[in-house]
């Protein structure tokens, strides 16, 4: 029988003809299935011309792959960090100011308050005023105290980069002097040998007098 | 020794983000394939490939580790690829890349096989085999890509398709079956 085209083999092997095909049969189902394969000429057939096909397939080959160019995403998060990170701290505190304000405000309007009319909070306008306008003043004073910290960090950092300058600058030139002494040590201890080798050779006491009145 | 791919999942989502680009590197090679040979153009191929590990980055935390990493991110790559099918509809398989990997254009027509080059035959039968396979309902050519080019297990190839081995096996049979028969058709038009 030929089960070329037809969509199913008349045995009902068609799985076990894959599982086979493709190396993952067991060992019994390997046995079973080549006892089966001498009496079934159309899995015989079959599996001939699937091992055609393979080799066709395999002709197709992938031989390199494009670099996928992957950079992770950032969370909304990072974003408003990165957004923050962009502003100096006076601002930072100044935008956090603005808000608390409003916060404030926004609470204290579904209150319903009106000029000289107390709220069911039971504030007076003039008492959220103070309300919004000791925020702000207690904000403002954190804001200062956190500059001033940064101020003095700064101040902190920048004479102890002097000193280290300083120190460095220091040891150079301490360096250069020693170095410029050993030469000239090296020069008069050089000279005084030429001068002692030249007393030596004219037979000149060291505690004759010389010509021009200076004696030694 | 090789980091595996759960430690590096791990370590991206300790907040190590850098560390998925191991995970990029490990496996773009697979993806871009399957997405190739099932798309059929290599334009398409790396948007799948890039769509891919930017939706395993983002559901990361999903993934459950009772798979293997590689199945759930094949099945990713897959959906990605049905998704750009259904968009494209019949003119993907109107415009397959017939080239090869240096980019020289594949030639069908020719009078004498005999005189061919060998390479020059099996790049033509390799067009032979692009078009036969994009010829092929998709169910049973992903089924064919995955098990023929990335070497799955049936049990893998079914874990990925959440189909049962049986039916994975049974459309691999249908799929080689019909393959044949377009390639005689394909070779006895040339």
């Amino acid at each position: 029988m030929n089960s070329t085209n037809k969509n199913q083999l008349a045995c009902g092997r068609k799985e076990d003809l894959v599982t086979y095909l493709y190396g993952e049969a067991t060992a019994a189902e390997r046995v079973s299935f080549e006892r089966h394969l001498n009496e079934c000429d159309d899995c015989g057939a079959e599996l001939n011309a699937f091992g055609s096909v393979r080799d066709d397939l395999s002709t197709w080959q992938v031989g390199f792959a494009p670099r996928t160019e992957f950079v992770p995403p950032k969370t909304r998060l990072d974003v408003v960090r990165e957004l923050i990170g962009m502003f100096p701290v006076w601002a930072r505190g100044l935008a956090m100011t603005g808000v608390a304000a409003a916060v404030v405000l926004m609470a204290l309007s579904g209150f319903g308050t009106r000029p000289g009319i107390s709220n069911s909070a039971g504030l007076s306008e003039q008492q959220v005023q103070e309300i919004v306008s000791k925020a702000v003043a207690d904000e403002r004073a954190k804001i200062q105290q956190q500059y001033q910290a940064e101020l003095a960090s700064f101040k902190t950092q920048l004479v102890a980069e002097h000193q280290a300058q300083l120190q460095l600058v220091t040891a150079e030139h301490q360096a250069k002097l020693e170095t410029v002494k050993a030469g000239l040590r090296a020069e008069i201890k050089k000279a005084n040998q030429q001068n002692g080798s030249l007393r030596s050779f004219f037979a000149i006491e060291d505690d004759r007098s010389y010509p021009w009145g200076d004696s030694r | 020794m090789e980091i595996s791919d759960d430690q590096i999942i791990e370590r991206t989502l300790a907040g190590e983000t850098d560390a998925f680009s191991l995970l990029v590197r490990r496996w773009e090679r697979p993806i871009y394939g399957l997405s190739l040979r099932m798309l059929g153009r290599d334009e398409d191929a790396r948007d799948v490939c890039q769509e891919t590990f930017l939706a395993a980055f983002r559901n990361l935390r999903k993934f459950r580790g009772d798979a293997k990493f590689s199945s759930w991110l094949y099945r990713i790559a897959l959906n990605a690829c049905h998704s750009r099918m259904r968009k494209r509809g019949s003119v993907v398989e109107q415009s397959i890349d017939l080239e090869d990997d240096d980019g020289r254009k594949f030639e069908l027509a020719d009078s004498d096989a005999e005189l061919m080059p060998e390479r020059m035959q099996r790049d033509q039968l390799a067009v032979q085999v692009r078009k036969a396979l994009h010829a092929l309902p998709p169910e049973m050519r992903q089924v064919i890509v995955m098990k023929e080019y990335e070497e799955l297990t049936f049990a893998e190839i079914a874990e990925i398709l959440a189909i049962p081995v049986s039916t994975v096996k049974s459309r691999l049979y249908t799929g080689l079956q019909q393959m044949r028969v377009r390639l005689e058709k394909l070779r006895t038009a040339l």
